[in-house]
């Protein structure tokens, strides 16, 4: 039993190079398509084994690479949070490569490239040794970069070269911060990091605060914190869309979920103060971009940011309910955003168009696409029953204490509904014939017509049923899955009876929808298009995004020296 | 002192990455950092007075040799995004004509 | 890259060099454990001894005898060797990746596992770093 986490990196690993040797000489893509499937059920299989191990009886599953002993090997643990963020990247995992079997005639490469994905993936969160993390997040980090270049027009490779060049500065200050924990405490494992690397053990503060810095920017880059995000509209949006889901469902929340576990361990209370304030910022800023986005990926992309924000408040937070809504907000994220994503993805296959401008009246000929939206865009509003507004309920609720914080995640709820309506027109409004062509959002001219929609093949419907399926069903179990979270994977007791369906909570929730559609009918008049047009103008460079990382890590430092 | 040059050397190619608008010195800048990481970890292990760590009869100070097995890795890594930041490059290349950062992004927010 | 203005000096010296460097470069390979060098660098000398004979001589010379099928095949091979070697250790009981049988240290060829491992990493090195200067030569 306790060799579970190794298969869960060794079997798409193993199932990638199998897929090199097979298509060789001559390309067998039946084939190919059959090993990534299995691998990525077996995988599945596996964590739903160790349910019983790590749930249940609570204990942790640790393996020694090697046979070398702790603290001078590599060890793989596998306690709550792992297994919640692998039993998440398997079952994201499997739904995409579904969605991709019909989607286009992917060659031999793409699944070879998925599966290292999924297997750096399951590395970084599994390991226990903090240089075999940056190996594993560069295993990840490479095979993003090339999914992202994938289908090789101008601008997805200058999404790609951008993500390369800020994220391998950020991996250089990561490793620039291993290299000071070793320095301090001579040893690289994190269990023995937890005892020996402290404040009261010895270390002068200010290295301490410079190594927490270092780490938390360098892997803040890949979790999209506030200055450090610019590279991910581009980069999510010019991908193809199964790894779109891929990326904006779990790879950010791994890494996020890889700074939850220093910071635990470092017990670095300071810091985790911090992340209220730049987690409200978060969530608010992107906001304000994507209410000016045509493009209906990149508006999708921008949310993932801010969504990342609620989350990092709620972690800064740090009491049990605060946690427990960070994590159950995290799992609800990922479901809800793969969904968007998958019924954005069918649009696009369908029509082949991607400018929100341009669409209208697509209820018609794609009805499950577009309930499915319907089921996500009420997720990501948090409108009853669906899952975002118990989370959502959660966080604000958890966030009493911090008023300015509150209200700026307010305004960003606020802002979410209004972009929400006006994606949702692409699929009410009028249907586009020949004799009624007029714009929806000006004088564009349609150039397609309904009878040249594609059919959205059953491959990719399947994914959205089984996830509004699961949106719905995670959203009216609210109090199990909260005491679930906090009793099997924090370990911890919620110290009160918590209700969420109370008539506070969808007071608030009625309150924010009345106040987002009156935002929704301000965008839509002259003045706000006019301002629309000027903020999607304003699209800052490689340069800048590099300049504000640099200046936002000597910006931590300070700020930890005070804080 | 050393550490100093280090951190010197860390500035240089910090400075290459942010302040360089050609594609590829923006790549040697990742290069030199890279570098100044491995010197930094290479210069912790170091003791004075000690022999580099191979194991003969009658050796008794030899220095760590454990972050030199750690940035053996390390420069395999950046081996590997040194060929892929190029080929990227090499691709935009042959479709803008130029390797201006810039220019590129004047000519891709108008295709 | 093509023969129009190559040297003939720069062709005949480095067509005598390259030899004694791949014998330099398996020397890092199996002394690796034991004294400066190991499985990644040999691969890599490997690889430079491969590409001073094509800065020479000219692709297309050099791909008749180093072929890109041969090349490709030896690095997906190594790959799958590497993971196979590793579940042996599994099989026999231990954990993954551990020290199967252990020889004596200074005598190379009963080393032990770890000249294996280290064989199998310096003939994919090598071979990686051959394709990475053939795709971005052919590229232009």
């Amino acid at each position: 039993m306790n060799s579970i986490p190794l298969f869960l990196i060794i079997i798409p690993l193993f199932a990638a190079c199998l897929i090199l040797l097979i298509n060789f000489l001559k390309t067998h893509l039946r084939l190919t398509r059959l090993i990534s499937l299995s691998s990525t059920i077996i995988s599945l299989i596996i964590v739903g084994f160790s349910t019983i191990h790590i749930l249940i009886k609570k204990e942790t599953l640790i393996y020694n690479l090697g046979g070398w002993e702790q603290p001078i090997g590599i060890c793989l643990h596998m306690d709550g949070l792992a297994w919640f963020s692998s039993l998440l990247g398997a079952i994201i995992a499997l739904f995409s490569l579904i969605y991709s079997l019909k989607e286009k005639n992917y060659q031999y490469k793409f699944y070879f490239f998925f599966l290292i994905l999924l297997a750096g993936m399951q590395g970084v969160v599994l390991t226990n040794d903090i240089f075999n993390m940056f190996v594993f997040f560069e295993i990840l980090s490479i095979a993003s970069y090339i999914l992202i270049a994938y289908s090789q027009e101008g601008k997805a490779i200058k999404a790609s070269f951008n993500y390369l060049i800020i994220s391998s500065l950020g991996m250089s200050l990561f490793l620039l911060g291993i290299g000071l924990i070793y320095q301090g405490c001579g040893s690289l494992s994190l269990t023995q990091i937890g005892k020996t690397f402290s404040i009261k053990g010895g270390i002068p503060p200010s290295m301490f605060q410079l190594t927490v810095s270092l780490i938390v920017v360098g892997i803040g880059i890949k979790a999209a914190f506030i200055p450090l995000h610019l590279w991910l509209p581009d980069a999510h949006t010019y991908t193809p869309t199964p790894i779109s889901a891929l990326l904006s469902g779990i790879t950010i929340k791994i890494s996020f979920l890889a700074i939850w576990r220093i910071i635990n361990i470092l017990e670095a209370i300071d810091f985790q103060y911090l992340f209220v304030w730049i987690g409200s910022l978060t969530a608010l800023i992107p906001v304000i971009w994507a209410l000016s986005q045509t493009d209906i990926k990149k508006l999708l992309a921008y949310y993932s940011v801010s969504q990342m924000g609620f989350i990092i408040t709620s972690f800064g937070v740090g009491s049990t309910l605060s946690l427990t809504a960070s994590l159950y907000h995290l799992l609800n994220h990922s479901f809800f955003k793969s969904l968007l994503f998958f019924s954005m993805g069918g649009v696009i296959y369908a029509t082949g168009k991607r400018d929100l401008r341009k669409l209208s009246g697509l209820f018609k000929k794609m009805p499950y696409v577009a309930v499915s939206f319907l089921i996500g865009a009420l997720s990501i509003s948090g409108i009853p029953p669906f899952n975002g507004f118990v989370s959502r309920s959660l966080i604000a609720t958890s966030l009493k204490k911090y008023p300015l914080p509150l209200f700026l995640i307010f305004l960003a709820s606020v802002g979410t509904i209004a972009s929400f309506i006006k994606l949702m027109m692409i699929f009410l409004g009028k249907e586009r014939t020949k004799e009624n062509n007029s714009g929806n959002f000006g004088k564009e001219k349609s150039e397609f017509f309904p009878d040249e929609i594609k059919k959205v093949p059953k491959a990719m419907i399947y994914p959205l049923i089984t996830l509004s399926i699961l949106c719905f069903l995670s959203g009216i179990f609210p109090s199990w899955i909260t005491r679930g979270i906090s009793n099997f994977i924090l370990l911890k007791d919620l110290p009160y009876p918590i209700k969420i369906y109370s008539f506070s909570n969808i007071g608030k929730s009625l309150l924010i929808f009345i106040l987002g559609i009156f935002l929704y009918k301000f965008i839509t008049t002259k003045y706000g298009k006019r301002i629309s047009l000027k903020i999607n103008q304003m699209e800052p460079g490689l340069n800048n995004s590099l300049l504000l990382v640099i200046v936002s890590l000597i910006v931590f430092v300070i700020f930890a020296g005070i804080v | 002192m050393e550490f100093y040059l280090t951190f010197l050397i860390l500035f240089i190619g910090i400075w290459g990455i942010v302040g360089k608008e050609n594609l590829i010195k923006k790549i040697i800048g990742l290069n030199i950092t890279n570098s100044a990481v491995i010197l930094f970890f290479i210069l912790i292990g170091h003791r004075r007075g000690s022999t580099a760590p191979i194991m003969e009869k009658g050796v008794k100070n030899v220095v760590d040799p454990l972050p030199q097995a750690l940035m053996l890795t390390t420069i395999v890594i950046g081996i590997c995004l040194t060929a892929l930041a190029l080929a990227l490059s090499l691709k935009m290349y042959r479709k803008y004509h130029t390797l201006d950062i810039s220019q590129i992004e004047k000519l891709a927010k108008d295709e | 890259m093509e023969k129009e203005d190559k040297s003939e000096i720069v062709g005949i010296t480095s067509r005598k060099l390259v030899p004694y460097i791949l014998l330099f470069g398996f020397y890092l390979i199996s002394y690796g454990h034991f004294s400066p060098g190991g499985g990644f660098q040999g691969g890599v000398v490997l690889g430079a001894g491969i590409i001073l004979l094509c800065l020479s001589r000219g692709i297309s010379l050099t791909e008749i005898s180093f072929s890109r099928q041969k090349i490709t095949l030896l690095e997906i091979s190594m790959i799958t060797t590497f993971i196979l070697l590793g579940i042996v250790g599994l099989v026999m009981g231990k954990n993954f990746l551990s020290n199967v049988f252990l020889g004596k240290v200074e005598e190379v060829p009963t080393a032990g596992f770890i000249f294996l491992l280290d064989l199998v990493i310096g003939l994919k090195a090598g071979a990686g770093i051959i394709l990475i200067f053939y795709s971005l030569a052919k590229m232009r």
